[in-house]
């Protein structure tokens, strides 16, 4: 399996990434590990339902939090493909284990509702108040996507990229500094969005510095994904005043043996 | 309401056999993929917007009472000209609806399911019909899973002793139910004598249409006992103490098919 990853596929996975920030192993999730972690998310929301008040939460954070460690969720990366795969990007066993996960669940939008318009953001930003008067700026390594149900109609929600756009984040923080993305997204030349469609069983790698958005859900379905935020295990912990570690934005490939190797 | 769709489904006298045999007939087909695609939508919205009572006893979404999607299923199907050739074409449905949902069931995390032998599942799980306080005790046949896609759709006589199988997949199982009355129970007396707390009015006849795949077993599938209605009707017929304490229209189980205009042709003479 490792053999095809690299020979026949590797070279296609590292170019995507390298040129749109992005790249798709497809099937990798076996059907049972997929299956596990929908039956553990599925049958959280009838034990402990769903609380209108905190839906902006789940929504914010993770649905079924209490899930967010459950080895059934962490599970869906532990299969050799997916394994194989990460191990080929970011160097064998060198991802920091057992970061909590967050759980993705798109409940489909009406035909009424109004097209929401998305929006490109970095993951982890924290917005000023008085615990953090300065804001901040929380980033890993790569943000992984395992696709727990079907969505490849353009209408099925999921994630959504401004493919190379990352190489402009590059450029802006070679120019302007690491530390001016504190203030917000940088006013940059995007190209068009593009929605990746996932089948139940892919894992999608997007790097940090690829700007990203969720689409709306207009399918019928419960689009149902994990996401992670992987770390490498070089990567420090980055809050804004715990000894910054800023060398994953500014040497943006450090971190990535498999994709400069 | 009219039917709006273009298609016609006539019943046959051997699918009303089999219906009074049984007690139910499997409708397969019935739901064009448009229609359980936006009834679907329409639900999962109702449980991501309106959220979830953490309870098995709750029906979640209660906002669908009145929704155009939900009706479709009914409306733009041939499925009520279908119950309108079984019960009468001047057969009533009950206000509401049913959103029937079944999440998949956990098991241990540490380890796999507890995948014991379906018929030991089986042998556990009792009928019921819907409302009854007290069931009658008599010997059931082997209860049968009722196997259904997307788009298939069961009716069902009121007697007939049911229940909902495990839902051991990793998916959730949707079905929409729908209840009706025939214009029978309009002539009928209401049994006054019965304990008020325990009156059951019951109803004509159930109808279940299903959007999601429960192609296998133990997918929350529905689970008939097969021809219990029959049992059920004797029962009574021997019981109507019971009958009378229990329901507000008893004759009309000792007299079950007195409701279903639409298999008068079939059914013998000895049962009307």
């Amino acid at each position: 399996m490792r053999t095809m990853v690299y020979d026949e596929l590797w070279d296609d996975h590292a170019g995507s990434l390298r040129e749109e920030g992005f790249c798709v192993f497809k099937g990798v999730v076996p059907d049972d590990a997929s299956g596990a972690a929908r039956r553990a998310i599925y049958s959280a929301l009838d034990g402990d339902g769903l609380d209108p008040a905190w839906l902006d939460v789940y929504r914010r954070e993770s649905f079924a939090p209490q899930l967010r460690r459950d080895p059934r969720i962490l599970g869906v990366l532990d299969g050799f493909s997916a394994t194989t795969a990460l191990d080929g990007l970011f160097g064998a066993g060198r991802l920091r284990k057992n970061d909590p996960a967050a759980i993705r669940l798109e409940f489909p939008s009406l035909p009424s509702d109004r097209d929401a318009h998305v929006v490109p953001a970095l993951d982890g930003w924290i917005r000023p108040s008085r615990q953090f008067p300065e804001g901040g700026l929380i980033n890993h390594t790569a943000l992984a996507v395992v696709q727990l149900t079907d969505a490849t109609a353009g209408d099925d929600g999921g994630i959504v990229v401004w493919p190379g756009a990352h190489r402009a984040m590059i450029s802006f923080v070679e120019e302007r500094g690491a530390e001016s993305l504190r203030s917000g997204f940088p006013n940059i030349a995007l190209p068009e969005p593009r929605r990746i469609p996932l089948r139940r069983g892919d894992l999608a790698i997007v790097h940090y510095l690829t700007p990203r958005a969720l689409a709306a859900n207009r399918g019928a379905q419960i689009n149902t994904s994990i996401h992670f935020h992987v770390h490498h295990v070089d990567h420090y912990s980055t809050f804004w005043n715990s000894g910054l570690h800023w060398s994953a934005i500014t040497d943006p490939w450090k971190e990535w043996p498999g994709v400069v190797g | 309401m009219t039917s709006e769709h273009g298609r016609t489904v006539g019943i046959t006298d051997d699918q009303k056999r089999r219906f009074l045999q049984d007690g139910f007939l499997k409708l397969p087909g019935m739901v064009d993929s448009v229609l359980v695609r936006a009834a679907l939508r329409t639900i999962n919205h109702s449980l991501g917007y309106g959220g979830i009572a953490p309870s098995v006893f709750t029906e979640p979404c209660p906002d669908l009472d009145r929704s155009d999607d939900i009706d479709a299923l009914l409306y733009k199907s041939p499925l009520f000209d279908v119950v309108r050739q079984m019960i009468g074409r001047d057969v009533r449905r009950l206000d509401g609806v049913q959103i029937a949902i079944r999440f998949p069931r956990d098991g241990d995390p540490s380890g796999p399911i507890d995948y014991e032998a379906p018929v030991e599942r089986l042998t556990r799980l009792t009928p019921h019909i819907d409302g009854a306080k007290r069931m009658p005790k008599v010997d059931l046949p082997t209860p049968r899973q009722v196997l259904v896609g997307p788009g298939d759709a069961i009716l069902a006589h009121y007697m007939l002793g049911h229940g909902v199988a495990e839902n051991l997949s990793p998916d959730i199982r949707y079905t929409v139910y729908f209840r009706f009355n025939s214009r029978v129970r309009d002539d009928t007396p209401k049994n006054v004598t019965g304990n008020s707390d325990r009156d059951v009015s019951g109803f004509t006849g159930l109808l279940g249409i299903y959007l999601s795949d429960v192609t296998g077993e133990d997918k929350g599938n529905l689970t008939v006992w097969p021809g219990s209605h029959r049992l059920y009707q004797r029962y009574y017929a021997r019981h109507q103490g019971e009958a009378e304490q229990d329901f507000l229209y008893p004759g009309l189980l000792t007299h079950m098919w007195r409701e279903w205009e639409g298999l008068s042709d079939v059914v013998p003479e000895e049962d009307r």
